[in-house]
Order: structure tokens, then C-alpha cells, then sequence
């Protein structure tokens, strides 16, 4: 596969990858430093630090709230956004590009903004509910990467298969699953990974809308920080690299899908 | 059978229950199935009161307590977003941050006679009755302990400092002492007066900038940096988080030169309107209740603003108390009405001097 890659082509990926890589080694290396606080190259070594943060009620608790929250999000951000994106590619719609402006603009504006916009519309509405509120939230910021991700799929299906399809006979509903499906599930895909990403990592939004019984990794994350700068801190964040390859991986297996043919 | 009917029973065993409850329980009936939400801190403190005092106050009041971690910026941003609606009903912040709540009518005066806790508040931490502090920390230098830390602010200025101090962010509020320094220390004026000469220091502070290694905006990671060598002397940050550090065996302290050091006051305040103000008067009353300012204290290292607690003498190295130590110390707390209308003209000219 790669023997006709040019060795300058090969060269320039080697120090992408190293300048993107290495930063993710540093903390991994540090949380197995057998000291106090955190240091770098590691002192000694221990494990220590990965048992008292799997230990922490408090950090297995915020870790399984994100992962729920950004699998609800990322559910109701492709029921929305897959069809949007249908629509918004496949039909001429009036005034089709406001929408899109509309629904790009999280992208746009800084995410406190919305933050605490959000938090000033639901407390005139008198919600209490924490949870749809970080929803809702979230959807609006992840929907954008959904319908960016999907469209580019829609934008590139060679219509002379769907033509083809139909006119031997298929029906729409198998067009739609046997034709066009194949073809955007890579985008698909992406865009859920993207969502899942983004919701999981925020912080802007959460930190308005979140409280302390709905409160997410990253939250939980800066709120140790400020109690104590030890090695457990890059223990939780050698997890968050482990579980984001663990994620990539997964989807590599399950789905089959290459990561070549993500990024394309 | 004993000819005990139903009813009977029923009103025996309500009888005992009532006679065998725990007094508080039956005291504060008042509050049961109540709710507030609060916003605390992070950091140790916040980790305190999240899982000792509030756990303990749902217990004896029957309520619900819902906290949600930040910090004053924030909290102030969220009371504003909600103060149509309220969502909060206690809410802590830095004293910096009491006049701009006032101001704004975000903040409601304490009922003095609903908090019988307010008898032992030193009346320094009472703020008119529009809040009260609830924890104490003071702002000064921390060093790494390999080298012998100024016995004076002026001397940070020397050039066998350069590039080796670390600053805080204009962004944060110990920033206002650092300018507060400066500007006593071109005018030779005490603190207090020092404050007001803000305007005429910049160029002293810009004097400073070949020392600066770069600029900090979390305490903690900045001691860890200190304490592995990157910089020699931080300037200037909260006991509160340096000194978790420092206890943990990590090689960095704390010192206070002449000039005196400054107070850092965590304060809580009520919000203006905000859902079940009675069980709100009665957690913030819990908070500066004796009980519960000696663990939390002792947990996070920082002073209590009531009189009257006793602490052994390895807590007291950390902590500015009495209120007698607190002035022999010349702990300083600045004019923040005053500083709060400058604020934001002396955060832009600090990012000025400091932009790379």
C-alpha cells in the first residue's frame, strides 16, 4: 500500500504525527511518577495513582455521566441532523442557506456566549431539569459537526447508482438502505464520532448549565486541578487518551470502516 | 391479642418516633423536603463542603442541598443570567465581588436575627450585613525552598531575578495586590495607601518584565511548576493553593515580606429572591458555625472568620488566626469598591505590558 509514497510524503507524516503524539505521551509518563506532586521526567514508579482515581466515586461518577450524556446527545443529534442534512443537500429549500447559517453558527460564536445564553433562557422558562438543559445544550453545539460531516456524504453519492436502482425496479425504501445508506455511513459515522467528542470534552456549556449532580469529566477535571496538582490529574488524563484509542479502535473493528476512509 | 386496636397503635408508635426523633430533626421540621442550590467553590474547600457539610446539613434539616462548583467570575455571571428567576440561593464569591452584587441587586442583607452564628463573625468579615466570609487565606510570594525567598517585594525587581519569576494573570485577583505592591513600592507608601497610587505605577511594573518568566493562572499547577524548579519565586498567590502543596512534602512555601501580605477572603453571599430563602439563611448560618469551620479550616488551610476556634500548632503554621495574628501579619484587605470601578482599565494596561 504504501510503496509508491513518496519518502518526503513519509517524512512530513513522521513529524505530524510526532508533534501530534508526543504531547500525549508527557502525561502518561508523568502519572506513574512515585511523588507527591506532578513532575516531569518521573521520578520512580508506581500505579498508584490509576487505583485512587478508579477508586474516586466522584471521578467514576462524572466519567459515566459524560459518556451518557454525550450517547444521548450524539442519538439526538443525528435523528436531527441526518435528515437536515438530506434536505438541506438534495432539494433546492427556501431560504436553505439561512437555515444552514443558523445551524453552523454554534461554530461561530464563541460556545460561553451560547453557554450563558442558554442558562438566561431556561431560567426565564423556570427549568429545573439540569440534564435536558446540558441536552439541549450540547445538541446545539454538536449538531453543526453532524450535518457538516453528513452532507459532505450526501454531496458525493453518485446519483447514476440511485437512478440505476430505481429504474431496475427498487423501491425508495431499499434505494434509501441498500444504495444510498452504504454510501454516507462513512459520514455518518464521523459525524457521530465528532459529536460524541465535542460532548464529552466540553466545558463552556456545561460550566453554565451543569450542577452538582449532573457534572461532567471535564468539569471534574478542572475542579481537581484547582484542589491539588498531583499525578492523579494525569492519571485521569492518560484514561481520557486510553478511552479515545479505545474508542477508535472499536470503531475500527466493529464498523470496518478504515480510518483513511474517515478522513477522506 | 393484646386489644391494642389499629388507631391506637398508630398514634403509640407516632408518639414514640416523635419522643425518640433526634431534637434537630424535629427542630428544623420546618425545612424537610425543602431544596437550594448552591454555588461553591472548587478545590479543597469546595470538595469540603461538598462532601462533609452538605451531607451532614441534608441530614438535619431533611432537605435537599444541590451544589454546583465554580468560581466567583462564574457565579457572579450565573446570578446575573438568573436574576429574573433565581436559581441559586447561596452563593459564594470573593469579597472583591460583594460591592458589584450589591450594586446590581443581586444580593439580598442577612436576617441578623435568623443567623445566631453571626455572634462569633469577627465584624472585619461582615460586610455590612451583605454577606460574610467564610474562609480566610493569605496572598503572598511562594518559593521553591532551595533558595532563600525576598525579605522585601522590592528586591523582586533586582536583575539576579531575571526570568526567573512567575506572575499571576491579570485575569485573577491576587493580579490587583501585585499592582498594589508595585505601586508601594515605587511610592515607598504602606499598603493601604499604596492602593490608591495604582495609576501612577505602571511603569514600574513594566520595570518587572525582564524578571517575568511567564504568567500563571491556576495556583496550584503554578506551586507544582515552582516546586520542580521552572521558576524561582511566584508572585503572588492565595495560601489556599500553595499550601496543600507545601503539606504534601512538595519543595515550595510561602513567604510574606515586610510590607505585609493581603487577604484573601472566600465569602458566601444570599441571592436576591432565590428558592427557600429560610433554608438558605440556615445553611449560611451552618457555614460559620464553629463546628464546621474547624474541619473545613483544618482540611483546606484557611483561617476562620469567627472567633473562638481551637487548632493545633501544625495547623496554625499555615494559617493567619486569630484575628490578632491576622494584623500582626498586616494582613490587608483592599478597597474594592474603589478598585472594582479601575479593574478593567488596569487588566487591559497589565495585558499591554505583558502580551507577548
Amino acid at each position: 500500500m504504501t510503496e509508491g509514497v513518496s519518502p518526503l510524503l513519509k517524512f512530513v507524516v513522521a513529524i505530524i504525527l510526532l508533534i501530534v503524539v508526543a504531547p500525549l505521551v508527557v502525561p502518561i509518563l508523568m502519572s506513574i511518577s512515585d511523588t507527591p506532586f506532578i513532575v516531569f521526567p518521573p521520578q520512580g514508579f508506581t500505579l498508584d495513582w490509576y487505583g485512587e482515581v478508579l477508586a474516586n466515586s466522584e471521578a467514576r461518577d462524572s466519567f459515566l455521566f459524560s459518556l451518557k450524556l454525550a450517547a444521548v446527545v450524539t442519538l439526538i443529534a443525528l435523528l436531527l441532523g441526518v435528515p437536515c442534512a438530506a434536505g438541506l443537500t438534495r432539494y433546492r429549500l427556501p431560504g436553505g442557506d439561512a437555515v444552514l447559517g443558523l445551524i453552523l453558527s454554534p461554530l461561530i460564536v464563541p460556545l460561553i456566549v451560547i453557554g450563558v445564553a442558554l442558562l438566561q433562557l431556561f431560567s426565564l422558562l423556570g427549568s429545573r431539569a439540569t440534564f435536558m438543559q446540558l441536552v439541549i445544550g450540547h445538541t446545539v453545539v454538536c449538531l453543526p459537526y453532524v450535518i457538516r460531516a453528513v452532507s459532505a456524504s450526501f454531496v458525493l453519492i453518485d446519483s447514476r447508482l440511485t437512478d440505476a436502482a430505481a429504474v431496475l425496479g427498487a423501491p425508495p425504501h431499499v434505494v434509501a438502505a441498500r444504495v444510498i445508506w452504504p454510501q454516507v455511513r462513512p459520514g455518518v459515522l464521523a459525524g457521530a464520532i465528532f459529536s460524541f467528542i465535542v460532548s464529552f470534552d466540553d466545558y463552556p456549556i456545561s460550566m453554565w448549565l451543569a450542577d452538582g449532580n449532573n457534572f461532567p469529566v471535564p468539569l471534574y477535571l478542572y475542579t481537581v486541578i484547582e484542589r491539588s496538582f498531583d499525578p492523579s490529574i494525569a492519571a485521569i488524563a492518560s484514561l481520557m487518551i486510553f478511552f479515545a484509542l479505545l474508542l477508535v479502535i472499536v470503531i475500527e473493528k466493529v464498523f470496518g470502516i478504515s480510518l483513511a476512509r474517515l478522513a477522506s | 391479642m393484646t386489644g391494642l386496636s389499629r388507631r391506637t397503635f398508630g398514634k403509640l408508635l407516632l408518639g414514640t418516633a416523635a419522643v425518640t426523633a433526634p431534637m434537630s430533626f424535629v427542630r428544623n421540621g420546618w425545612a424537610a423536603g425543602k431544596e437550594i442550590q448552591i454555588g461553591i467553590w472548587g478545590g479543597a474547600q469546595g470538595e469540603f463542603v461538598k462532601k462533609q457539610i452538605i451531607p451532614a446539613f441534608e441530614k438535619d434539616f431533611d432537605c435537599k442541598v444541590t451544589p454546583e462548583e465554580g468560581f466567583t467570575l462564574a457565579n457572579v455571571g450565573k446570578m446575573r443570567a438568573t436574576k429574573d428567576n433565581p436559581k441559586f440561593s447561596v452563593m459564594f464569591i470573593d469579597d472583591v465581588a460583594i460591592p458589584i452584587c450589591k450594586e446590581e441587586g443581586l444580593i439580598a442583607e442577612l436576617p441578623k436575627a435568623d443567623m445566631p452564628a453571626l455572634a462569633n463573625l469577627y465584624p472585619r468579615f461582615g460586610f455590612d450585613g451583605w454577606g460574610t466570609a467564610v474562609a480566610i487565606s493569605v496572598a503572598g510570594l511562594f518559593y521553591n525552598t532551595s533558595v532563600t525567598p525576598p525579605a522585601s517585594y522590592a528586591e523582586l525587581w533586582d536583575s539576579k531575578y531575571a526570568g526567573k519569576l512567575k506572575l499571576v494573570s491579570p485575569k485573577n485577583t491576587p493580579s490587583v495586590f501585585f499592582l498594589i505592591v508595585a505601586a508601594a513600592v515605587k511610592s515607598g507608601k504602606p499598603l493601604p495607601e499604596a492602593q490608591y497610587l495604582v495609576d501612577d505605577a505602571f511603569d514600574k511594573v513594566a520595570e518587572l518584565k525582564p524578571n517575568i518568566l511567564n504568567l500563571f493562572d491556576n495556583g496550584p499547577q503554578a506551586a507544582n511548576e515552582v516546586a520542580q524548579g521552572q521558576a524561582d519565586i511566584g508572585l503572588l498567590e492565595l495560601s489556599k493553593y500553595i499550601y496543600p502543596a507545601t503539606a504534601k512534602g512538595a519543595p515550595v512555601n510561602m513567604s510574606f515580606p515586610k510590607e505585609g501580605s493581603f487577604a484573601g477572603n472566600n465569602c458566601q453571599v444570599l441571592v436576591k429572591g432565590g428558592p427557600n430563602q429560610d433554608l438558605a439563611v440556615a445553611f449560611m448560618n451552618r457555614m460559620i458555625e464553629p463546628s464546621v469551620q474547624k474541619p473545613l479550616s483544618e482540611f483546606a488551610l484557611t483561617a476562620p472568620p469567627v472567633a473562638g476556634v481551637e487548632f493545633s500548632d501544625e495547623t496554625l503554621k499555615y494559617l493567619a488566626y486569630p484575628v490578632e495574628e491576622m494584623d500582626a501579619r498586616g494582613l490587608f484587605t483592599p478597597d474594592w469598591g474603589f478598585i472594582n470601578s479601575k479593574r478593567s482599565e488596569w487588566t487591559e494596561k497589565l495585558n499591554g505590558i505583558f502580551a507577548v
